[in-house]
């Protein structure tokens, strides 16, 4: 029996009511939290969805990658090799679309990574990574770090610690253009916007080489081009997996291993290389504080205080017997290591490497640009061996016939009624370098003391004759090598450009090769044979397809100016045919791909293939073309009117015969300070065993800068003369930003010697 | 009415007027039951990573066997001092919990960013946990002495009563305790009578205050982090905060916070999904071996039960703290006095709160505050206050006859 207070009543529905709100409120929360018990475990992957049917994934397990060795001392060293490291990958199908959960996953990783979250951000939005693939979030982890995630990898969804491999280049600048560098999966420059990158045709090719899309591939020069060799074949992990992804067991029967790349070894001999490169940054550094003596005719343009601004030079050393290439060199210098680690470089030298368009200076130093083969200059006077070669072979010149300049002052005159009377139009007159007159001569002596009258003339003469001779300039040119890719093994050889009728009309039809050739044709000749200049914003097509065009071109063409262009390794090819009497390579720079071995051994490692020298063509070479030619080439270096005679005074030439021809190239200017420096030689003169050529660019006449480093080179080639002793050749760290990108000095002994500017000479 | 004399009665009618015959079982028994099931859980909980170490897997089992000892024998003190004579027991538990809440903040350990625990050695006493408990009782009394009708005079007084050991709580900072007393607060104020207009009022000046407090530097961004944390686990298109560079330690206590919340709820959530309907068996859930949920025996072992015992588990857990739930609002209804049905309805709210929010959080649609599952997750003062309020209700339950 209930038993009620007074005293309770008043307030006692009320709170019963109440009571009923707090019921319902709390009946409602076990409901909520039924609920979610229920949602949570049954909208996981069911028991039977994760066994329904196996799927396969494919993972690709990529080869290691061969190696690239040089020689050394006699042995085989490692310049690009590999070493694993730990990459902390993210997979990108987890996160792609949902920028908060990456930003927040960003932030938890940076700090751990060592990183900033927004240069995590720039990596995932970089198109060098693929995303089509796993971003590699972080290389070269510690092991510490990589511990910590391996254990809490699960709270950090689509992050996963890989071991791989990556390449290593021990010995810093050497050989850095020719080695080349390896970087992401090229695709399309030309791919329109809003095409995705896995419809992109260039990228599609090297997917379907079961290339992974982050896979780094040769990019630039040994690495590129030997690709095929040093990648190997990727080999394939198999695997069953549940609907969730869970690996159930890997499929031995349709996985393989991968078969590592083979090792690519390089003609170069490293002590060569390398003391051609130092002699390059030698040679720049001292050019760049020189002046150009002023002009004889006074110049208000002349700047006093100008110095040569020398943005880049090359030499290449080529076996002459075989068409080897001893050593290429190329400055400005980069380390491979540098494009791997790109991120790791300071902006100074990111702005270096890929330099900003508007920068003039940087564009035109671009160190990644390998000069010795993708180099396209004005040959200048080293082209004068190509003109006599033709002349005389074509029948168009006795090369005893003597010019002399004495009547017309050194300055020659286009024999053209409108080039007549006291004042000649523009584009009437050429003279000699230096506006120099020489006196009376035959071919030798013009080639050893670089007549530019005498070449002017004989241009001309060529440029009038018949059909059968007018394009004899031309024809020499392509006969040597000119105007082709010279064919040595690295992607960045460049064909130049030799100027005769059909090539001009193919590219100045083109609107960018009006644009690239400023002067795409200076001379347009009228119907009665009169040549008359035309601005080049005048030329129209139909005066560019004139067949009597090269009468005028000619006279520039024939001293290697206007609309020639060679590359360094050209030169070298064609002053290889003379010295060889007819032998025309295409240089060699790898010798033999062999199987990856652990032994460095020289001897030793399977041959897969070996590159026999390649002679092309072999040319006849009659002795009235040999004798007067080489002569000539004896005379630039021998005789003291020689344009070379002053750097090789103190040269041991009678052990050591040097034939070499000077080359010194106006940018159209006709400003000193813009002449680039060339030289070409072969030694010994009767039997050459190396051809040097060497182009310092916007540095002086050819004595003044190109010379000296083909005779340092030449002392380093022949230790015997007990000159120049190249240095060891030692690994380096090849840390970016911790080792330098330059070469280092000069060995102790190895000195340049630099020719002068002086009177009479012309070049 | 009818009034009937004692001497009137038999002698087993004046016994069914005795306390000791009117225990409520089925509470003792879903007690007992939630209890036995929390050692379990917090046995497999650990169990793993004991035997790996090679130490004593039952570590946790007997502090907390020991802690449910004390708090039984605390329950039955609780449940036979009639609670109308309560009164003056009260004022002082009042008194001495504030003494306490205040000490804690001056001597406490500094454990987890919050200084919340008394180093006992061999114990740890929360006073926290206690505070909810006397609370209850003192709102109780204070509700109860307006009759089913609250005057804006007491009102008021129970504001002031609940602000002060709500603020000594935010000091330390306990933010998951400051809250359930806020829930107690308006379950208590609900029962005893409030206004429409007094709920509005209060839940402004709570809302004002916590809006106020989580735009200024008062509430730390680690705590902010902690509360919101989860928003961006479960709901993963909502913006997450600005993450710059941890610069401050505050700042990059707020990325630890922030990653460790959501590690936890991450676990929580994959190992009660892995449950799936009927669970991975005893000791068998690999998440929970494995050591991937932090915290699991003490905040988050809704989540051992979930892997364990699937939907199966967690359904029949929620439903036994329903049928709890029942019993002690069917005690508040029954109550011979105002006083007695609003102690249930304090307890009631309480536990409502805190089973709420525990499993909504292991399940990630509520918050994580470290306030834990009653009588399951591992935690002597908590274990013994929860005794103590179900003492309280048993209390209520077994003098509804006594005059």
């Amino acid at each position: 029996m209930e038993v009620v207070e007074p005293g309770r009543l008043n307030g006692e529905e009320r709170a019963r009511l109440r009571l009923g709100i707090l019921g319902v409120v709390s009946v409602s929360l076990l409901l909520v939290l039924l609920a979610r018990a229920w949602y949570l475990p049954t909208t996981a992957p069911s028991d039977e969805e994760l066994s329904a049917g196996p799927r396969l994934r494919e993972v690709l397990v990529p080869a290691t990658r061969g190696r690239i060795l040089g020689r050394l001392d006699g042995q085989l060293v490692v310049l690009a090799g590999n070493r694993p490291v730990t990459v902390i990958t993210m997979r990108r199908d987890q996160i792609d679309d949902d920028s908060d959960l990456r930003a927040q996953l960003f932030g938890r990783l940076a700090p751990i990574l060592d990183a900033d979250p927004e240069a995590l951000e720039e990596r995932f939005d970089d198109p060098e990574y693929s995303y089509l693939e796993n971003l590699p979030l972080a290389e070269g982890v510690d092991e510490p770090t990589a511990m910590y995630l391996n254990e809490r990898i699960d709270d950090y969804p689509g992050i996963d610690v890989a071991t791989e491999t990556t390449r290593v280049y021990p010995y810093g600048t050497v050989a850095s253009h020719v080695i080349g560098y390896i970087g992401a999966i090229p695709s399309d420059p030309d791919r329109p916007a809003g095409v995705p990158l896995r419809q992109d045709a260039v990228f599609q090719s090297y997917i379907a080489q079961d290339y992974r899309p982050n896979d780094r591939v040769g990019r630039a020069g040994v690495e590129q081009s030997f690709e095929v060799e040093l990648r190997g074949k990727p080999g394939k992990l198999v695997y069953e997996v549940n609907a969730r992804g869970d690996v159930l067991s890997q499929r031995d029967d349709l996985s393989y291993e991968p078969v590592p790349g083979n090792d690519v070894v390089l003609t170069l001999d490293l002590r060569v290389q390398q003391l051609a490169e130092q002699a390059l940054r030698q040679v720049v550094q001292d050019r760049r504080l020189a002046r150009p003596a002023p002009p004889k005719t006074p110049d208000p343009t002349f700047d006093p205080n100008e110095t040569f601004s020398v943005p880049g030079a090359s030499a290449v050393v080529m076996d002459a017997k075989t068409g080897a290439v001893i050593a290429m060199a190329s400055y400005p210098t980069f380390m491979p290591q540098e494009i791997l680690d790109f991120r790791a470089l300071s902006p100074a030298r990111k702005a270096e490497l890929r330099p900003d368009p508007a920068d003039k200076v940087f564009t035109q130093r671009a160190p990644l640009v390998n000069r010795a083969v993708s180099g396209r200059y004005n040959p200048g006077s080293t082209f004068k061996l190509v003109t006599s070669w033709g002349a005389v072979a074509h029948g168009a010149l006795d090369p005893n016939t003597r010019i002399s300049d004495v009547a017309d002052k050194g300055t020659y005159r286009l024999p053209i009624p409108e080039c007549q009377g006291p004042e000649p139009g523009n584009g009437c007159l050429f003279s000699n370098a230096g506006k120099e007159f020489m006196g009376e001569m035959a071919l030798a002596e013009a080639l050893g003391r670089s007549s530019d009258y005498y070449f002017y003339k004989l241009g001309f003469d060529i440029g009038i004759r018949d059909d059968a001779v007018k394009l004899a300039i031309q024809n020499e040119a392509r006969y040597l090598g000119m105007g082709r890719k010279s064919g040595v093994q690295l992607p960045e050889d460049k064909a130049g450009f030799i100027p005769d009728q059909g090539e001009l009309d193919r590219v100045c039809a083109t609107t960018e090769g009006l644009a690239r050739y400023v002067d795409c044709n200076p001379y347009s000749v009228d119907d009665g044979g009169n040549a008359r200049p035309v601005k080049s914003s005048e030329a129209t097509l139909e005066t560019l397809r004139s067949p009597k065009y090269p009468i005028a071109a000619n006279v520039n063409t024939s001293i290697g100016q206007g609309l020639v262009e060679v590359t360094p390794i050209q030169l070298a090819v064609a002053y290889t045919a003379l010295g060889t009497r007819g032998n025309v390579f295409a240089p060699t720079i790898v010798e033999r791909v062999i199987k990856p071995s652990t032994s460095l051994d020289a001897s030793q490692g399977e041959l897969v293939r070996t590159f026999e020298s390649r002679v092309v063509d072999r040319l006849a070479v009659p002795e009235n073309v040999y004798g007067p030619l080489s002569e000539g080439l004896r005379w630039a270096v021998e005789r003291e009117k020689g344009t070379a005679f002053q750097v090789f005074e103190s040269f041991p030439l009678n052990r050591l015969p040097v034939a070499g021809k000077t080359g010194t190239a106006q940018d159209g200017t006709e400003k000193a300070v813009r002449d680039s420096s060339l030289f070409v030689a072969y030694a010994p003169m009767d039997d050459p065993q190396f051809t040097i050529s060497v182009v310092v660019e916007k540095a002086g006449f050819g004595r003044q800068a190109a010379a000296p480093v083909t005779r340092l080179l030449f002392e380093g080639l022949n230790p015997d003369l007990g000159l120049c002793q190249p240095g060891p050749v030692e690994p380096v760290s090849p840390v970016p930003g911790v080792a330098s990108p330059e070469p280092g000095p000069l060995p102790v002994g190895c000195v340049l010697t630099y020719g002068t500017e002086r009177e009479g000479s012309t070049d | 009415l009818i009034t009937i004399n004692d001497a009137q009665l038999t002698r087993v009618e004046r016994g069914a007027r005795e306390p000791w015959f009117h225990v409520d079982w089925s509470i003792v028994l879903i007690a007992t039951g939630l209890a036995a099931f929390g050692l379990l859980n917090i046995y497999a909980a650990r169990r793993q990573n004991f035997l790996l170490a090679g130490e004593d897997p039952y570590t946790y089992v007997k502090r907390q066997t020991i802690a449910l000892g004390v708090g039984l024998a605390a329950a039955i003190v609780a449940a036979l001092i009639d609670y109308r004579k309560l009164r003056a027991l009260t004022g002082v538990a009042y008194v001495g919990i504030l003494g306490l809440l205040g000490a804690v903040l001056v001597w406490g350990e500094l454990n987890k960013g919050a200084r919340a625990w008394f180093d006992l050695g061999v114990f740890q006493l929360q006073p926290a946990e206690f505070g909810k408990v006397v609370l209850i009782v003192v709102l109780a009394w204070v509700g109860a002495a307006g009759g089913g009708d609250l005057s804006a005079r007491r009102l008021i007084t129970s504001i002031g009563l609940t602000v002060v050991p709500v603020g000594l709580v935010l000091l330390q900072p306990d933010l998951g305790t400051a809250l359930v007393i806020g829930a107690i607060f308006t379950g208590a104020l609900l029962v005893a009578g409030a206004r429409l207009w007094h709920i509005v009022l209060v839940t402004v000046l709570a809302l004002g205050a916590a809006v106020y407090a989580f735009n200024t530097s008062y509430i730390k961004e680690y705590q902010r982090a902690r509360l919101t944390q989860f928003i961006e686990v479960t709901v993963q298109s909502s913006a997450p905060e600005e993450l710059p560079e941890p610069a401050t330690e505050l700042e990059k206590k707020a990325a630890e916070e922030r990653e460790k919340v959501r590690a936890n709820v991450t676990g929580s959530l994959r190992a009660i999904q892995a449950g799936g309907f009927t669970g991975s068996g005893l000791f068998e859930g690999d998440l929970t071996n494995g050591g991937e949920v932090a915290e699991q025996r003490t905040d988050f072992i809704f989540s051992v039960v979930g892997e364990q015992f699937g939907f199966v588990g967690t359904a029949g857990l929620i439903s036994v703290y329903g049928l709890l739930g029942l019993r002690i609002w069917r005690v508040a209804a029954i109550a011979r006095d105002l006083l007695g049905t609003l102690i249930c309805a304090g307890a009631l709210s309480m536990m409502a709160f805190h089973v709420f929010e525990n499993i909504g959080m292991s399940m990630g649609i509520m918050p994580v505050t470290g306030i834990p599952l009653p009588l399951v997750s591992y935690g002597g003062s908590s274990s013994i206050a929860f005794l103590i309020l179900l003492g309280l209700v048993e209390n209520v339950h077994m003098h509804r006859f006594k005059s």
